[in-house]
């Protein structure tokens, strides 16, 4: 007797990545050997030896248990079911995760996948830094590489698409996940870390990862190191002298705890643009505390991945996943500038180069090369509001296929 | 207290430096006025004001320019405050403009530089300095200089390797590059500045380089992981996969090498299997 097991309703690899959020399977009897009715129960878990580990349950919503058993019919008919990363236990490598399928103790089926989660960057193992690293080192590619079409996203020319208004949040966060799905098509196993920046991060600014700093400012790594080769703007290497003691400050921003307690509402909540947002920006001197060149610094996307992160609490916290619910956004008197509205669609992925929004060419020729556009989730043109139900918690569509290791769903 | 109130009080040259100091750090950059903004400008640029009232001010334009709405309009004044800064008598706030300044690639700043660098007086910055800040706008015309410093054997460490960075923007450097890469009395720093700007401006010559590098018994072994990485993540799979007498040495090497060049054997190695 064999079954299939399918991870989000696909027979494709890529498809085998699961967050925190329910994931819909189905399985079915591709060979019925040995049945004796017409439908057999078969009993799914996560196997022993699994590093990540996922829950199960025939619905999307409602508990979540560590096995599930679901009569399957012999006649090959499908059957849906549920998986979800068990909160805590995040895979560290590829497929490190394994779904088994048994009939009365036998073995029938299995699929391996991943719990892939956003991680804190100075907890990561260093196979998983490695990994990160060599996937950033791979993508910039001696100044080659399409890492050109992020760095010019994110430049002065578009800054008011991007900062300084309500859709600040939105627009950084597409931009992550932009970055991270091209990532990801070098190394599926990869995440963008965050740097936790309230925190001491002693991890991170080693050689050996995000690099240490030589009295003149220009960043060192360790011999062998995906950074060696760095280059943007056709300039090698990395500007960046901290303004804090890297190995036992956290830099000058203000706490988790007061950043989540700026208010119940986006209005005041959106404060953080400034701080911790730029006040992390400018806890250093070097490419990182000008908007013009921030990108250049590969630590910028670890920074903003923990103000995504941020955003991501402050919505859980408060319940505030829907759009359109008063408290979620911020709408000034008279509308919010062009990008900055719910339904606005974001420069550059929307592909419009012309007044009043930035009139450099999108990145890549069109968008074409962006995998990030393909995510069914998403589609060719992401506004506003496509970036804040990202688990999905309203509607399972709206899903954008990410989470923070410290995030419950 | 009112941005306006606070900033009232920090411009007062008769208040205590510390207490104009708290009351620009109480100020709420997100919500500046174009006002304040010309206020904290006049006060970074105020040569008679305490330094730690003038760093506060520009710690908060700088602030500003990530999250204020009115910030984009101003910062044509903003530039012109910087240029101002430049000259300053302190070397803290002229270093601080000329930063700003390459990052938005005003030409005052390039001309400024390069002025320094040609100085036999003292300056506010250093040669390293002033060489790691032209890398933001390279012209053709701190090349010259740059190869001069780059080439002079009485040239601190420092200052050499800041000009050879500058020059891996120069695509008349890469035979140099190649000539102090291949030299094993240079220090194992100044290989590895020489290798990625190799890699840079003649990417063929490097990996030509790299793949020796790794057979080379005699090599330095930071030189040596540097060339391994750079075959794992940059080179061309197949035509790695079909050097039998590299695949063989990568081997020897992943069992028993200095860790770093074993890691990177290892990456090297793994690259290459997904093709053979």
């Amino acid at each position: 007797m064999q079954v299939e097991i399918q991870i989000n309703n696909s027979p494709l690899a890529s498809a085998r990545f699961v967050t925190w959020s329910p994931a819909p399977c189905r399985v079915r009897m591709t060979d019925a050997s040995g049945a004796t009715a017409p439908t057999t129960m078969i009993d799914l878990t996560c196997a022993a030896g699994s590093t990540g580990k996922v829950r199960f349950s025939n619905a999307s919503s409602g508990p979540f248990a560590n096995g599930l058993t679901l009569p399957v019919p012999t006649s090959g008919a499908s059957v849906a079911f549920f998986v979800a990363g068990k909160f805590g236990s995040p895979s560290t490598a590829l497929d490190d995760v394994t779904v088994e399928a048994k009939s009365a103790g036998t073995s029938v089926g299995s699929v391996n996948l991943t719990v892939r989660i956003r991680k804190d960057a100075n907890t990561l193992t260093p196979a998983e830094r490695d990994r990160f690293l060599g996937a950033m080192g791979t993508i910039n590619n001696r100044g080659a590489g399409r890492f050109v079409d992020f760095r010019d996203m994110h430049d002065g020319r578009a800054d008011r698409e991007m900062h300084a208004g309500p859709g600040f949040l939105a627009w950084h966060r597409a931009y992550l996940l932009d970055l991270e799905r091209a990532l990801q098509v070098i190394d599926a196993s990869v995440t963008i870390p965050y740097w936790r920046f309230d925190k001491p991060a002693p991890n991170v600014f080693t050689a050996d990862f995000m690099g240490d700093t030589d009295p003149l400012g220009t960043v060192r790594f360790s011999a062998g190191h995906a950074f060696e080769f760095w280059t943007t703007d056709g300039m090698m290497g990395i500007d960046r002298n901290p303004r804090f003691n890297t190995a036992v400050q956290g830099a000058g921003v203000i706490s988790e705890a007061a950043t989540l307690a700026l208010g119940a509402t986006f209005a005041t909540f959106r404060q953080m643009e400034l701080d911790p947002h730029g006040s992390a920006h400018v806890s250093f001197n070097g490419f990182i505390d000008n908007p013009a060149t921030a990108p250049k610094d590969p630590l910028f996307f670890l920074l903003h991945a923990n103000v995504d992160r941020l955003w991501a609490k402050w919505q859980r916290k408060n319940s505030l996943f829907e759009s359109t619910k008063a408290a979620a956004f911020y709408v000034a008197p008279g509308g919010n500038r062009i990008g900055h509205n719910l339904g606005d669609t974001m420069w550059p992925w929307n592909g419009v180069t012309t007044p009043p929004r930035p009139t450099t060419p999108p990145p890549g020729g069109g968008m074409a090369v962006s995998p990030f556009l393909n995510d069914p989730w998403i589609g060719p043109a992401p506004a506003v509001e496509n970036m804040f139900d990202y688990r999905g918690t309203v509607a399972a569509r709206n899903q954008l296929g990410f989470d923070y290791d410290d995030v419950q769903a | 207290m009112t941005n306006k109130a606070a900033l009232a009080i920090a411009g007062n040259a008769e208040r205590k430096a510390a207490d104009r100091v708290k009351a620009i750090e109480s100020t709420e950059a997100v919500s500046y006025e174009i006002a304040d903004l010309d206020s904290l400008a006049a006060l970074v640029v105020d040569t008679k004001a305490a330094a730690s009232v003038r760093r506060a001010a520009l710690h908060q334009l700088l602030l500003a320019q990530f999250a204020n709405p009115m910030f984009s309009k101003w910062r044509r004044k903003f530039i012109s405050a910087l240029v101002k800064l430049m000259d300053d008598p302190t070397p803290e706030f002229a270093e601080a403009a000329l930063g700003q300044l390459v990052k938005l690639k005003v030409p005052a700043a390039q001309t400024k530089l390069l002025s320094i660098l040609r100085s036999s007086d003292k300056t506010p910055i250093s040669a390293a300095k002033a060489l790691q800040l032209l890398r933001y706008d390279v012209h053709t015309d701190a090349y010259p200089i740059a190869r001069e410093l780059a080439d002079d054997p009485a040239i601190d460490d420092r200052t050499r390797q800041a000009a050879l960075r500058l020059l891996a923007a120069d695509p008349e450097a890469a035979d140099l590059f190649e000539k102090l890469l291949k030299s094993k009395e240079e220090a194992p720093e100044v290989r590895r500045v020489c290798a990625a700007a190799l890699n840079n401006l003649k990417p063929k010559a490097y990996q030509k380089f790299a793949q020796a590098s790794v057979l080379d018994e005699h090599e330095n072994n930071a030189v040596r992981a540097q060339s391994l990485m750079a075959l794992a993540t940059l080179g061309d799979s197949e035509l790695l996969a079909s050097n039998e007498q590299l695949t063989d040495k990568v081997k020897e090497l992943r069992a028993g090498a200095p860790p770093a060049v074993k890691k990177a054997a290892r990456l090297y190695l793994e690259k290459i299997s997904d093709v053979v």
